[in-house]
């Protein structure tokens, strides 16, 4: 944890650099009003990232002892492969849903997501699929009106 | 006020208002029951659902939930030991061991009592306090505000996971957060990136429901390698009559403990940051401390069950007090509800009970309401929801998932949202795993716009001089708070050091 915090702060710090020298100056207008310019607020906030991250910085390489108690990795890399593979899964099925509607997209991601997860009874899986849908699909149509892709 | 309070009990005893709160208690109650799925997860799912429903209907519902799940997660730590919420941890400690010595029904019944005595004693004081805190509150203005929300997020930041460091940079992200939109002074777009979706802010729930439900799913998901997704069933084999009645001695005996636990729950639980574990905790450490046989808490004490459930709900009402009053959210679940409240057009705070007080009263009198129909509900359902724990996570986290996506799809913005919500279920994931404080995160989200709001008033009437805060008195008290938070937790950091003990998130 105590590497992961190091390299986090100066990830942080970085991106406070990032939205500080380039992003909030590109994607803000320019101006003063009341004395205060569009930029404030978000300046306070990062100025407040970026010394909280000196702060988590200092404290992970000077003091070692925080850490004696946590976890040296906090993600494992088999965590991250299931992790990775769940993602790519609810993203594609995301994608199925957006293209092709809610019937294919969720029927894609709780099937997909069942499989994965160890379930290999076809029937077990459309016996959980279909109803979802269908109940999700009535409450949303017709109880809330509002049309899903 | 009289006549407002009337009229809040006539809008409450409506069938629809009764209906959403029963069908909340009930959805909370299951919640609370199924493994891996806690009740600021099923809020952020449910506020889609109150889009369409009048303010008071959605609120009492979203309230419900909140309530049940806080109910029912004693179930599971009774039955097979595995806590439905943290907080419950400490009922486990005494009620499992009940469950080993066919006393389950005992436990139950006792965990369903203290549970609703301390949630009803707990909203009556919430109803109390809300309003005179609330008059004082009005008198605040932007530079108390300001300094308000430095000491929450300090203090949010300083009792939230391990590190103090990381849970400023989750509140600051979250203050961050909320920039994106179109600029307050001037209305031209400020960090939209060219998405007109964004000209309002950044979706709640496509945050809330990213941080909180699908990142928790992905968190449950990666635990498949270590083996099976499967949870044992419960063991609910009915004991004897004798130990499967409670009886009004041990119901009276137990009574001091569940008065005197309520009131830590309520203490704790309206300090913002503290959170419903730390006030069970604290209340079982104390029943254990003062009683004649300390040595057989653990052992299936009836005082320890009492006493972990009704401080764990006294909180719950209790939590809502600082938002009602300032509204300063205590919680992740105070945060939605905030959330939705906002969804709604209405923000709590002081004005709420100026602007709309016949609101705010339902609400109360719905709350009220809720705790009689969660007795009813827990005395004749609790062993019908004890058969949903078996229900495994394979078919659990793909439906809760698919419900994920389509519960940020109903904000508004459509497939953006959608799409905003995986980024932020992806950042959440990470958040967690790094043990950087996602309550903290949600809660600086929130409250974003108001921070924006007073800190530019602020700077506005001090002119940006330190020199004028000798003016505020009020301003200076908090932000001596906030020192003292920070000061609290460097003294806490050393004591953790030397224990090995950690805090929990709110």
């Amino acid at each position: 944890m105590r590497k992961v915090d190091i390299c986090a702060a100066i990830g942080l710090l970085g991106f406070v650099a990032l939205m500080a020298f380039v992003i909030i100056p590109n994607e803000s207008a320019d101006g003063v009003w009341y004395g205060l310019s569009p930029y404030f607020y978000p300046m306070v906030m990062l100025t407040g990232i970026a010394v909280s991250s000196v702060g988590l910085l200092v404290q992970a390489v000077t003091r070692p002892s925080v850490y004696k108690d946590q976890p040296k990795v906090p993600l494992s890399m088999a965590e991250f492969g299931f992790f990775l593979i769940a993602s790519a899964i609810i993203f594609v099925s995301t994608l199925v849903l957006h293209w092709f509607g809610t019937w294919a997209g969720g029927f894609v991601m709780i099937a997909g997501l069942m499989l994965f997860m160890g379930e290999l009874s076809p029937l077990r899986i459309i016996a959980v699929a279909v109803p979802t849908l269908v109940i999700n699909y009535a409450i949303v149509t017709w109880g809330l009106h509002i049309p899903l892709p | 006020m009289y006549a407002q309070i009337l009229q809040a009990t006539t809008n409450v005893l409506t069938f629809n208002v009764l209906a959403y709160i029963t069908l909340g208690l009930f959805i909370g109650y299951i919640v609370g029951v199924l493994p891996g799925l806690s009740r600021a997860t099923a809020i952020a799912l449910l506020i889609p659902i109150t889009y369409k429903l009048p303010p008071l209907a959605g609120i009492s519902f979203l309230i419900g939930v909140s309530k049940g799940g806080n109910t029912g997660s004693a179930l599971t730590a009774i039955l097979i030991n595995v806590p439905g919420e943290p907080q419950s941890v400490v009922t486990a400690l005494d009620g499992y061991p009940l469950t080993l010595q066919g006393k389950a029904q005992k436990a139950l019944k006792l965990a369903l009592i203290a549970s609703v005595l301390g949630d009803f004693i707990a909203t009556l004081v919430l109803v109390a306090l809300a309003q005179p805190l609330a008059v004082l509150a009005v008198g605040m203005g932007p530079v108390e505000l300001t300094a308000v929300l430095i000491f929450a997020i300090t203090f949010i930041a300083a009792v939230s996971g391990h590190s103090f460091y990381k849970g400023l940079i989750a509140g600051f992200l979250g203050l961050l957060l909320a920039a994106p939109r179109l600029d307050m002074e001037t209305g031209q777009p400020r960090l939209t990136f060219g998405f007109a979706d964004l000209s309002d802010g950044v979706p709640l729930l496509a945050v809330a429901i990213g941080t909180l439900a699908l990142s928790e799913m992905l968190v449950q998901i990666d635990k498949g390698w270590r083996g099976s997704y499967l949870h044992k069933g419960a063991q609910l084999k009915a004991g004897t009559p004798e130990n499967s009645r409670l009886s009004r001695e041990e119901f009276l005996t137990c009574l001091p403990t569940i008065l005197r636990s309520t009131f830590v729950g309520i203490g704790i639980g309206s300090i913002p940051g503290m959170g419903a574990s730390l006030s069970s905790f604290l209340a079982y450490a104390w029943t254990k401390r003062r009683d004649k046989d300390p040595e057989s808490f653990g052992k299936g004490r009836l005082e320890g069950v009492a006493a972990a459930e009704s401080a764990d709900n006294a909180s719950v009402p209790a939590g809502l007090i600082p938002m009602f009053a300032i509204g300063l959210p205590s919680s992740a679940s105070a945060a939605l509800l905030m959330g939705a409240f906002m969804l709604n057009g209405l923000t709590p705070g002081p004005f709420l009970f100026r602007d709309d007080a016949v609101l705010v009263y339902s609400i109360f009198a719905g709350m009220i309401l809720a705790s009689g129909i969660m007795l009813i509900m827990g005395m004749v359902g609790q062993n019908l929801f004890a058969r949903l724990i078996s229900v495994s996570e394979v078919i659990l986290v793909p439906i809760i998932i698919f419900l994920c996506v389509i519960g940020a799809y109903l904000e508004g913005s459509g497939m953006f949202s959608v799409y905003l919500m995986l980024v932020f279920a992806f950042l959440g994931y990470f958040m967690k795993k790094y043990d950087f404080s996602f309550i903290t995160f949600l809660i600086g989200f929130i409250l974003g716009p108001i921070a924006e709001l007073s800190l530019r008033q602020a700077m506005i009437i001090t002119d940006g001089k330190i020199s004028s805060l000798t003016n505020h008195p009020i301003a200076i008290l908090f932000l001596v708070l906030a020192a003292l938070s920070i000061w609290s937790f460097a003294s806490m950091r050393t004591l953790q050091e030397r224990t090995g003990a950690a805090p929990e998130e709110p």
